[in-house]
This record gives structure tokens, C-alpha cells and sequence, in this order.
């Protein structure tokens, strides 16, 4: 006999088992999508099992399992192995009967299978990881029908899309996790480190920055060695390369031969004979340029005095001469001359110029220096008392100003003194007047000119901040979009540079939550940035922010403190990524999730259509979704609900496909249609009007199809002109797929509703014949009590049906048999009833309404129920022992003294046998009334 | 009209399309002391309602073969003969704002004293 094996390629196909394992599924609990998927297929197929087989290398293991008693099986007992090769549905009518199953131990052994229905679960790249299968235990010639063979297909179809819906989310789930970790971690780390690199620096390098802002370098010259230790600044004002360290030989190569003779040598600064306070010219070292540069010294001596060492400042003061040389021959020079120069220095520190013309005592300045401090500029070039400029000056600081002065004058040459002065915004600020005193030969002073040098304090915070601010900013804008500074209490936006993402500030703004945050979310985000206030330390949030387009979308945003002197915080500087598309597929992917769970629970369509297109509705951002069935024999679609934005209208209702336009015929093939803007796209153009009275500028539409037929529509609208990703358009189309099926499920449900009610009638229609042909045939019997017995175990058995068909006869609520019963001898208000709630198998239910039939009869006639007074107490409960008891008790009270019967008739011994035929019947007769107690195993009455 | 002049009895008509059934209900009436007029269509039924002024009750069942009658018949006498009472039979009770003003329903089988009673109590006030 020729066997046909399966190609152990396809087993073991490395591709196909890495698919597999990358699911990540194997040996995880139930899952309810699966089980549903099972469930539907077992219903639909008619079948005892079905499962969710997934064949790995060396077993099948059972996603799913719903009638079948092992959760895994080896592969020689595998039949799902032979639907992997399989292009469509394996259909396995007789196990036993074809020869590459007939020696499976499942089917020649327990639990004797015989019928196979798989279809095979093919992942989108094509590897088949197992199969969606049904099995019975009779064969089934015919197979599956067509309808049948259909749903098995598209179900197996919903299994591939639950698996890899679920290794996604797991992956995106660890990714962004990851992602987000390290991240953040990284970045919390590189920021906190960097705020407090920033604070330290800030004022640590004050002093720097001041000296670069006032171009002063200073110096350290050990006698001894004739080494400098020189800063930062210095280096830079001779052109030397940055170093802590030169020979003194270094710099005085650089000094012009002219002025050799000023500055300092080995042997002048050994006896102390230097001078402290010159000026002289150097070729600067990089450039060549040449530059005059101011030196300032101070000798330190030892306990004998002599000279260790020499320190001081130097400072660039080209420009100052520069302007002093221009100044001195600009006695004559035109005021154009004079302006020239002003634009010249417009750039730099230099706030103005003066020229003290001491012979006349004029006092001039130029409009630069007038302005600053509030002063005419006419009479700042006519001459103004010196009197009117020392008022602007700080009061504390006029004395140490005159006293300044009048050294100068005296000894002549250079002057440099820093003091406050008033500006015209009515501040002190911090300046230093730089100037020189010309005399005459004789040594009378002649004038007196000089420059104002803007040094104030915040300024060189403000140049430290912003060099630390540039570095900061590289780090923290890895990555990001945009990024932005806030005041100390992040009342005031002080800037942010969207670049494309979010919208520039044009200027400060105390109201940027209204600019960037929905109402909604302000109560998160303050949260966040007073508890990063608090902590001083980095603010990090994801939160809603609305875009440059002006629609919301996600972003990280993090911002870090930068920190004043004292501690205080000086502003906060933040970066703001965009991570909307990675929230957008989360929140579809969660949507996802929702949208089944929700489905599973509703049991009509337009609620299904309502809850799925709300869901959708709200992640794509919508103003309007829906979904529509299709009537192909009517060319129409029904939309039995949708869901609309405020100040949307509805458009639920009967559609033609005329209304469709000319797409109707992409959807009849299967192909979803997008339209940015139906102004704009051809298919949509001509009744493009129509739509837009209706709120559509944009518009989905997903077809869903089964058997190659166009069944539903998917819609979704906007009222603003947007185009849509394929990833939204795959999470349309998948929502689409799932409201089918769960449409498909309530039809089937409804279907199988009627089916039942019409069972029910037609059951109930002969019981009653029954009745009527033993009334008819025993009608000449001279005793007719029987009889009426007889007729009256059939309504009581009837009522139980009407219980029973509540629940499609699965289960029967047991309140609501014991008083359907009960009610039909004798007013519910004779009997006491007391127990839980409990769900009656259809046996057990059949079983109690004779029972308590029979007991109510025997009641009426004989018991507590024969005269006026009597009642009856009904009472159950479940006893927690080993295999759970349900105990049924029946106690009559009020009634004349008990007697044990004399006859055994049908109805006794339908008492005797007791609840579902376990015999378990204690029955006692005394005085006080008729009790009886009955004891099944909880097994048998409860409803699995 | 020969019943009309010796049948002291109430009369009630009966309409029931099945035989087993119709006996069994022929019974019951006959029981609670009338006399029964049978009709095996609601076509039947009319035309007899129509003919005869002596009819008081009317019993039918609502599970008529090939008609979707049932409830619309009930209705249909209750319109043009507004005195006829009503006793209706059914497998399945119809929601309670679809039964006439004044009818009964008696599900099925049937409870025989209960349609007996119903039967005695249109029948026992105004005779004679």
C-alpha cells in the first residue's frame, strides 16, 4: 500500500519553526480570543472538538482546546502535521478509513476520532505554523458544507490575525519599553549631570566670562623659572594656542622692538624695577596682527623682598587706542568721520566714547553714551557738566569715581575704574570706563578721552549660560524636534523653535498652555512640572500637544533646570520629541484589543457597529465611522448605526450604491478606498458637494468580503481634508473584519433563537396531542383521575421546557423552575422558598419540575396544602464536601398529621427515586407534616 | 337553525385546524356545560360568526396551519363583533398587549380545569 507521508520538510522547515517561535505561544495560558475562535468553530461545524493546533518540531501543542482531553499530543498522533501541505481546507471524512491516518493512536485508541476538518493557519509570509481544526468521532462522509468549509476558513483566518496581533503588541510592548528605558535613563543621566555642570560653571566661570566679555587675560610670572602661568583669555589675546603653562620668552618675542624697552625682562622683574602699568604693541602670534595690549602688575615679594614672582592683568585695548587716535585728531574731524567710527565699535562692548577736554573743562560724549544714560545727545556734543554725568553714577560709587579721577589726572596715563551707573531704563549697571590722560611736556593734563565697557554682571551670566546652553542643547535635542526655555515657574514660555513640529513662539508668552495643551491634559502636565519644580530636577512627560498643523498629537518632552549662583533655578531649557506615531500604533494596537473584547459581550448589531466605530472614531481623530451591511441583492448598504463628533449628523440608514459613486465598484473587488479630499479626487469630484453637506472631506471605506462577495462596508469620515497611513488603513480594515465577525455571530445568534422558539412550539404542540389522544383514548375509563394526572405531568414537564428554552437549553435558573412549577397547583404564596442561585442542567431541570410536581399533587390532596393554612417550605443549598452536594428539601407544615401512603403508584416512586435518579431520598411522615430531603451531586444538577 | 330552537345551552365556537386537538377541546366545552360549533379555518369561522347571532364565546387556537392569522383573527373579532369573548390556546404565550381586551390565553398542553373555568365564567352571567 502506497502511504503518502508528509513532507518532513514542512515539519521541520527552519523557516516555518522560527515563525513559530518568534509567537513566542507556546505552553502560554488560554487566551479569551482563541477560545472564542474554537468555540464559534465548534458551533458552526457542528463538531465535538475543535482546536487551535500549533505543530511544532517535535509536538502539537493546543492554543485552544475545546472537547478534546489533552493539551498537546506527539506528532505520530498529529493529523494537523498533513494541513500544513495543504493549499486549503484538509477534509479527512473517515480516519480511519485513509491511510495516513488510519494508525494514528487517537484513532485506533481513545478517544477514537474519526473525523478531521483543518484549515491551515498561514501567516502573512506564507509559513504555515499549524491549524484551526474540528474533529468528531463519527466519519462524516459529506464532509463539512459549504458554508461550513467557509466559516472554518475565515475563522482560521481571525487565528493568524490574533497571533500576530499579539506577537506585535508583545514586541512593540518590549520595544518601546526598552527603547524607552534606556532612553530616558540616559538622557535623565546625561541631564542631571549637565544641570549641575552648568550651575557649577556658571558661576565658577563667571569670573571667566567676565574676562572674556571685558578681553581681560590674566598672568602668573615665577621670577626664578621666568614661567607663566597664564588663563584661558590670555592665551587668546596673544594668539598663542590654550595652555596653562609658557615661558615669559614666548610673549616677549611678541612685543614690537619699538617697545622692547616698555615691557618687563628676566632682569628688570628680578630687581623689581618693571614698570606696573604699560601699554605696548605686539604681533599677535596667530594672526599677526598687531594688537596694543595693556598690562597691569603686581610684584609679590619674600620676607627679604626680593621679587618671587610677578602677577597681573592684560587687556586688548587696539580698539581703545584706535578710537583715543581718532579721537584725538577728530578735533577737526566732521561728524560723518565720528559716526563711522561709533558704527565701527557699534558691535562690540563698547557702550560709548567721551573726550574730556581738561584746559576748558568740556565734558563731551557721543549720541551712544547720551543714550545709554538718558542725556541730550545735543548737549552731549556741545559739553556737558561732568557734574549731570556723576549724577547717573551709583551712589556708593561716586566717591571711589572721583577719587579715580583725580589720580588719573594727576599722575596721567592710563585709567581704568568700574562703578555703577544709572541707564535710561532706570537700572544700575555695571560698567567700566577705559581711559587715558594726555599731558603736555610739561606735564599739565590736557584731555582726558576714553570708552565706556558694558561688563555687567548678567551679561556675562547670560554669554556663560549661553555657551553651556549650546552644549546642553546638543545633548538634549538628540533626537528631538523641538526645543524650548521656560521661566523658573514655567508661568512664561520664553521661546521654543518648533522646527515643523510644533509652532514657533513669536514672542514670550504667559499663555502657551493654550497654544500647546488641550484643556483635558493641563491637569496631568502641571502636575508633572510642579513636581519637577519641586524636585528641581529634570521634567519628563508624554502627553497630548497640539501640532504645528494645529491637529494633537504626542510628544516626550524633557527639560532640565539651569541653575543660578545660589541655587536658585535660573530657567528651565527642554526638548520636546515627536512620538506620535509610535503612541498612535499603541493606541490602535490597544484599540484593537478593546474593540474585541467589546464585540464579545454585545449581543446587537447596532451596538457592535456603535462601540467598534466609536473606538476607531477617537483614535483616528474622525468626525464620523461606521459600518454598513451590505445587501448585494439590492444594490443597497444599510448602516444601522455610526458614530459622530459633536455637531455631526448621523448618516444611519439605507444607502443605494448609486449614492456610492463611482467607487461602489472598487469596494465590489475588494479594494479600500482612501480619499484625501473628494474636491480634489476624480472618483469623488463630481459629487463632491454632496458629501461635504453631509461633513465628508476625507473618507475611508474598507470592504469586507466573504466568499468573494461584498458583505459590509467599514467607513470613516472627516470633516478636514487629511490623507491616511497604511498602517490606519490596516487597523480600518482589521476593525472592519472583527465587527463582521461578530455581526456574522449575532445573526447566527438570532438564527439560532428562532430556530429554537420554533422547536419550543412544536414540542409544546405535541405534548399537547399526546395529551389529547390519552384524554381521547382512556375518555370511556370510568376513573379519569389518572388521567388528569397523567395530563398534569405533562404541563409540569412542558413548563420546565419553558425555562429551559430561556438559555437555548443549556441551563435553567433554578428560581425560576421551582416557581413555574410550583405556581401551577397552588398560589406561590403557600410555600416559603429559600436557596442560591443555581444553573440547572436540562436533565436536572426535567428531573425537579416532576419532582416538585409530584410533591405539590401529594400536598393538595393529602398534605399542608389541603386545607387553608398549610404551607410548604422549599429549601436548597450546595454542601462543600467532597464532590459537592446539592440538598433539596421539602418540609409541609400547618397540614393534618402525615401519613406514610399505602399505595405505590408512578408518582410515588418518581418521589423515591429523587433528584436526577440518585435514590437519595430521605422521607419522613410525623405528626407535624410531610418532609422530605433529596441528595444529588452538584455534577449532575449544575450546568457545566 | 334547527339547534338554534331546541339548544338551550351556550354556544361556543371552536376553531381548530387540528383533529386530535379539536376533540379534546370539543370535550372541555361540552364539560363546562355548552354546546360547541366547529370550524376548521378562520374562513369557516367567520362565515359561521356571520351567519349565526348566537354565539357568545369564541376558542381558538392560535397555532393555525397555513395562516398567519392567530392574533390578527382574535383581533378581527374582537372589531366587528365587540361582545364575543375570547379564549385563546397557543404553544407560545403572545406578549400580553397583543391579546384583545377581555381574552384569555391558555398556553399548551392544557391545563383542563383552567379552560374549563374560563369557559364556565363568559358563559354562566347573562344566559337566559
Amino acid at each position: 500500500m502506497q502511504i503518502r507521508l508528509p513532507d518532513p520538510f514542512l515539519v521541520s522547515d527552519p523557516a516555518r519553526l522560527a515563525a513559530l517561535d518568534a509567537f513566542d505561544v507556546l505552553d502560554t495560558p488560554t487566551e479569551s480570543g482563541f477560545d472564542d475562535v474554537v468555540r464559534l468553530a465548534m458551533r458552526l461545524c457542528a463538531a465535538p472538538v475543535a482546536l487551535v493546533s500549533l505543530v511544532a518540531a517535535d509536538r502539537q501543542w493546543f492554543k485552544a482546546n475545546v472537547g478534546f482531553p489533552r493539551c498537546e499530543t506527539d506528532l505520530e498522533s498529529s493529523v494537523c502535521k498533513f494541513a500544513l501541505a495543504e493549499p486549503d481546507l484538509l477534509i479527512i471524512s473517515d480516519l480511519a478509513a485513509d491511510p495516513r491516518t488510519a494508525s494514528n493512536p487517537l484513532v485506533t485508541g481513545e478517544p477514537h476520532i474519526r473525523f478531521y476538518a483543518g484549515a491551515p493557519l498561514r501567516l502573512t509570509g506564507g509559513a504555515v505554523v499549524g491549524s484551526l481544526c474540528v474533529i468528531d468521532t463519527v466519519p462524516r462522509p459529506a464532509g463539512l458544507t459549504l458554508e461550513q468549509s467557509d466559516d472554518l476558513r475565515a475563522l482560521g483566518r481571525q487565528v493568524v490575525l490574533l497571533l500576530e496581533a499579539r506577537r506585535s503588541m508583545a514586541r512593540d510592548r518590549a520595544e518601546a519599553l526598552e527603547k524607552g528605558e534606556a532612553q530616558a535613563s540616559a538622557l535623565a543621566r546625561a541631564a542631571v549631570s549637565e544641570a549641575q555642570n552648568v550651575s557649577l560653571r556658571i558661576s565658577d566661570q563667571r569670573s571667566r566670562f567676565a574676562q572674556e566679555a571685558g578681553g581681560v587675560g590674566t598672568y602668573e610670572l615665577a621670577v626664578a623659572s621666568s614661567m607663566m602661568q597664564v588663563s584661558t583669555e590670555f592665551c587668546r589675546l596673544y594668539g598663542v594656542p590654550v595652555a596653562p603653562l609658557y615661558s615669559a620668552a614666548t610673549f616677549e618675542a611678541l612685543v614690537l622692538p619699538e617697545d622692547a624697552g616698555v615691557r618687563s625682562s628676566d632682569a628688570s622683574r628680578e630687581d623689581g624695577s618693571a614698570v606696573l602699568d604699560i601699554e605696548y604693541r605686539i604681533r599677535r602670534a596667530d594672526d599677526g596682527e598687531l594688537r596694543w595690549i595693556a598690562r597691569r602688575a603686581t610684584f609679590m615679594r619674600d620676607e627679604s623682598g626680593a621679587v618671587v614672582a610677578m602677577f597681573g592683568t592684560v587687556r586688548d585695548v587696539t580698539e581703545r587706542r584706535a578710537v583715543q587716535d581718532a579721537l584725538r585728531a577728530s578735533e577737526a574731524l566732521a561728524q560723518e568721520n565720528i559716526q563711522r567710527v561709533q558704527l565701527a565699535l557699534a558691535a562690540g562692548a563698547i557702550i560709548g566714547t567721551w573726550n574730556w577736554d581738561i584746559p576748558s573743562d568740556c565734558f563731551t560724549i557721543d549720541e551712544a553714551f547720551a543714550q545709554t544714560f538718558g542725556l541730550d545727545p545735543v548737549l552731549g556734543r556741545e559739553g556737558i557738566p561732568l557734574a549731570q554725568i556723576v549724577a547717573t553714577v551709583h551712589p556708593d560709587d561716586q566717591a571711589g569715581l572721583s577719587a579715580a579721577i583725580t589720580t588719573a589726572i594727576l599722575r596721567g596715563g592710563a585709567y581704568a575704574h568700574q562703578y555703577r551707573v544709572r541707564r535710561a531704563d532706570g537700572r544700575y549697571y555695571w560698567i567700566e570706563a577705559n581711559g587715558r590722560v594726555d599731558r603736555a611736556e610739561d606735564g599739565t593734563p590736557l584731555s582726558f578721552p576714553g570708552v565706556l565697557l558694558d561688563i555687567e554682571e548678567r551679561r556675562a551670566a547670560q554669554a556663560a549660560l549661553t555657551a553651556s546652553e549650546s552644549r546642553l542643547r546638543a545633548l538634549v535635542t538628540a533626537g528631538a524636534q523641538s526645543v524650548y526655555r521656560m521661566s523658573p515657574d514655567w508661568q512664561e514660555m520664553r521661546q521654543l523653535d518648533g522646527h515643523g513640529f510644533l509652532a514657533d513662539t513669536v514672542a514670550p508668552s504667559m499663555r502657551w498652555l493654550d497654544s500647546y495643551i488641550d484643556p483635558a491634559d493641563r491637569p496631568e502636565v502641571m502636575a508633572a512640572i510642579e513636581d519637577a519644580i519641586q524636585r528641581k530636577g529634570t521634567f519628563e512627560l508624554e502627553h497630548r500637544v497640539r501640532r504645528a498643523d494645529g491637529s494633537f498629537g504626542w510628544t516626550l518632552s524633557r527639560a532640565v533646570p539651569l541653575f543660578e549662583e545660589h541655587g536658585e533655578i535660573a530657567e528651565w531649557f527642554g526638548a520636546a520629541s515627536d512620538v506620535t506615531p509610535r503612541r498612535t500604533a499603541e493606541a490602535r494596537q490597544a484599540a484593537l484589543v478593546t474593540v474585541g473584547d467589546q464585540l464579545r459581550d454585545l449581543g446587537s448589531i447596532p451596538d457592535i457597529v456603535h462601540a467598534a466605530a466609536g473606538i476607531v472614531a477617537q483614535v483616528l481623530g474622525a468626525t464620523r465611522a461606521g459600518y454598513g451591511l451590505v445587501d448585494a441583492a439590492r444594490a443597497s448598504v444599510d448602516v444601522p448605526t455610526d458614530w459622530c463628533a459633536p455637531g455631526i449628523a448621523s448618516v444611519a440608514g439605507q444607502h443605494d450604491f448609486r449614492d456610492y459613486g463611482s467607487y461602489i465598484e472598487d469596494l465590489r473587488h475588494g479594494a479600500a478606498v482612501l480619499i484625501e479630499d473628494v474636491e480634489r479626487d476624480p472618483r469623488t469630484r463630481e459629487s463632491a458637494a454632496t458629501l461635504l453637506a453631509i461633513g465628508v472631506r476625507a473618507l475611508i471605506n474598507v470592504p469586507v468580503m466573504e466568499r468573494g462577495r461584498l458583505v459590509g462596508i467599514g467607513f470613516i469620515h472627516s470633516d478636514r481634508s487629511r490623507a491616511f497611513s497604511t498602517e490606519e488603513l490596516a487597523f480600518v480594515r482589521a476593525v472592519a473584519d472583527r465587527v463582521q465577525v461578530a455581526v456574522a455571530r449575532v445573526q447566527a445568534e438570532a438564527q439560532q433563537a428562532l430556530l429554537n422558539g420554533e422547536l419550543s412550539h412544536r414540542l409544546k404542540n405535541t405534548l399537547s396531542m399526546v395529551q389529547g389522544i390519552a384524554g381521547q383514548t382512556l375518555r370511556s375509563v370510568p376513573d379519569q383521575a389518572p388521567v388528569q394526572a397523567f395530563s398534569q405531568r405533562l404541563i409540569a414537564l412542558s413548563r420546565a421546557h419553558d425555562v429551559l428554552l430561556q438559555d437555548s437549553w443549556a441551563a435553567a435558573p433554578i428560581h425560576s423552575v421551582v416557581e413555574r412549577v410550583l405556581s401551577l397547583q397552588s398560589p406561590l404564596d403557600r410555600f416559603r422558598i429559600v436557596g442560591p442561585n443555581l444553573a440547572l442542567s436540562p436533565q436536572a431541570t426535567l428531573s425537579l419540575s416532576l419532582l416538585l410536581h409530584e410533591l405539590t399533587t401529594n400536598a393538595v390532596k393529602y398534605g399542608a396544602l389541603s386545607n387553608e393554612a398549610g404551607t410548604v417550605s422549599v429549601a436548597w443549598w450546595v454542601e462543600d464536601d467532597e464532590e459537592r452536594t446539592v440538598v433539596l428539601t421539602w418540609q409541609e407544615r400547618g397540614g393534618p398529621p402525615a401519613q406514610v401512603p399505602t399505595r405505590h403508584g408512578f408518582g410515588a416512586r418518581l418521589i423515591q427515586i429523587g433528584l436526577v435518579g440518585t435514590r437519595e431520598a430521605q422521607l419522613s411522615y410525623t405528626t407535624l407534616g410531610f418532609d422530605a430531603e433529596f441528595r444529588a451531586p452538584s455534577s449532575q444538577v449544575v450546568a457545566s | 337553525m334547527t339547534i338554534e330552537g331546541t339548544e338551550r345551552r351556550p354556544i361556543v365556537l371552536l376553531i381548530e385546524d387540528e383533529p386530535i386537538l379539536m376533540m379534546a377541546l370539543s370535550d372541555l366545552i361540552e364539560e363546562a356545560g355548552c354546546a360547541v360549533v366547529e370550524a376548521t379555518t378562520t374562513v369557516k369561522a367567520i362565515r359561521i360568526l356571520e351567519a349565526r347571532m348566537d354565539i357568545r364565546v369564541v376558542v381558538a387556537d392560535l397555532d393555525m396551519r397555513g395562516s398567519a392569522m392567530g392574533l390578527k383573527l382574535a383581533a378581527l373579532i374582537r372589531d366587528r363583533w365587540p361582545p364575543m369573548e375570547l379564549i385563546l390556546t397557543g404553544a407560545v404565550k403572545p406578549e400580553l398587549a397583543n391579546i384583545p381586551a377581555r381574552g384569555v390565553f391558555h398556553d399548551k398542553p392544557f391545563n383542563h380545569a383552567g379552560i374549563v373555568e374560563s369557559i364556565r365564567a363568559f358563559t354562566s352571567n347573562g344566559q337566559l
